[in-house]
């Protein structure tokens, strides 16, 4: 085959080979790590999940990585608009029956609904949950014994989980740009009883730092915050 | 240059094998390498320009395709569909080394819709299949242990449900 004038090519199409002489042998195709990352890149993120942790740790670090996971969702929503559209999170606010679950909010509004309402279902076992907040697909959880988690509703991924204790109000869940960490905002109460205001902030290495003279009140439970958006400064009100 | 296609200028590739491919100056727009080798010579090109890295079944492909949508492009009414068509086409007449093989040239000849096209069909070729599928796929080494292995599986052991038969 090499060196002939190939089948495929029509007699009439524009490029017509003219003549032919054997060189070269073919190596076989190896895709070099650039095109393998545009290929990963368009791989949904539940197929992902699988390939990260099994093919090999070079892959594994290079979809672990936080620049291929803002390359991928910055590709997923520019490919798939409904990603971007609206959810709704909830969960039951029951000890007997603990759920949460997050749907589309096109599948409830509408008339028609423009596509089947599909919870996806928080899968856990245990304590009763409540969600703090989200940011960029990511859920923050609390959970009774006092932990924080991460839940990717997406890949079905959970965090880590943080201690951070007993939540008492105010709590902002966002993430900082500068740093590039999900951080956690809440006045907690610390095992002496008394309360206190602390930053956490989640990753492989949790760390927590403790707000000095952050306005507050000890029993005052009517707060509710959330992280503002670009700056990372943190918002409370009544 | 007249925008007339018979009297439209030719320019001539010669692939590693030296087979020699006359291409309208239209189409080699499309071949960014190609495209810049034409600027870089002031638009006096009159002998076959070289493509070091290109094999003729692979350009011959790629001219195929880049013919045929340009074809497609000039008749609007059914472009869409006739395109997505040779495309699926296009897609299942190659074996995955002739896959492999022709994303190497469309990359080399920086050919953007025709990379694009095939990294999607990479991907939607793999993203269900066995991890060892995909390690042969891109002739990957493992280099896990198999404790490493385990370990790793049981961590998402979830995930692995519905992989497709390879």
């Amino acid at each position: 085959m090499k060196g002939t004038i190939p089948d495929d090519v029509d007699a009439d199409a524009d490029a017509v080979p003219r003549k032919g002489k054997v060189v070269t042998t073919k190596p076989p195709p190896i895709l070099p790590d650039e095109l393998i990352e545009e290929i990963l890149l368009r791989i949904p993120a539940r197929s992902l999940v699988r390939l990260r942790n099994s093919v090999c740790s070079s892959w594994r670090t290079l979809i672990s990585s936080s620049q291929f996971a803002k390359d991928h969702l910055r590709r997923s929503m520019a490919v798939d608009p409904a990603l971007t559209h609206p959810r709704i999170a909830c969960y039951g606010q029951t000890y007997l029956y603990p759920t949460i679950g997050v749907f589309s909010v096109r599948s409830v509004m509408g008339n028609p609904p423009r596509e089947p309402t599909k919870v996806v279902p928080y899968d856990y076992e245990g304590s009763f949950r409540l969600i703090i907040g989200s940011c960029n697909g990511l859920m923050c959880l609390h959970d009774e014994e006092g932990q924080a988690m991460l839940w990717n509703p997406c890949t079905g991924f959970t965090s880590q989980p943080l201690e951070i204790g007993c939540l008492l109000s105010i709590c902002g869940f966002g993430y900082d740009h500068v740093n590039d960490k999900y951080k956690l905002f809440a006045v907690v109460k610390k095992k002496s009883g008394e309360s206190v205001s602390r930053m956490f902030t989640f990753g492989p290495n949790s760390t927590w730092r403790t707000i000095q003279d952050f306005p507050h009140k000890l029993g005052d439970r009517n707060y509710r915050g959330s992280m503002v958006d670009l700056v990372g400064l943190f918002q409370g009100f009544r | 240059m007249s925008g007339i296609s018979d009297t439209e200028r030719m320019i001539t590739l010669k692939t590693v094998e030296g087979t020699l491919f006359d291409v309208k100056s239209s189409i080699a727009k499309d071949i960014k390498t190609v495209q810049a080798f034409i600027d870089d010579s002031d638009d006096d090109v009159t002998s076959p320009i070289p493509l070091p890295n290109v094999f003729t079944r692979e350009l011959s492909r790629i001219l195929d395709y880049l013919n045929n949508h340009h074809r497609f492009r000039s008749d609007i009414e059914k472009a869409d569909e006739e395109m997505a068509r040779y495309d699926a086409e296009f897609a299942k007449s190659m074996s995955h080394e002739e896959l492999k093989a022709l994303i190497l040239a469309a990359n080399y000849l920086n050919v953007k819709d025709l990379l694009e096209f095939l990294n999607q069909t990479v991907a939607d070729v793999i993203q269900n299949k066995s991890v060892e599928f995909v390690r042969n796929f891109f002739g990957i080494e493992n280099d896990y242990t198999p404790e490493e292995e385990e370990k790793l599986r049981n961590e998402n052991e979830w995930a692995f449900n519905g992989v497709e038969q390879d």
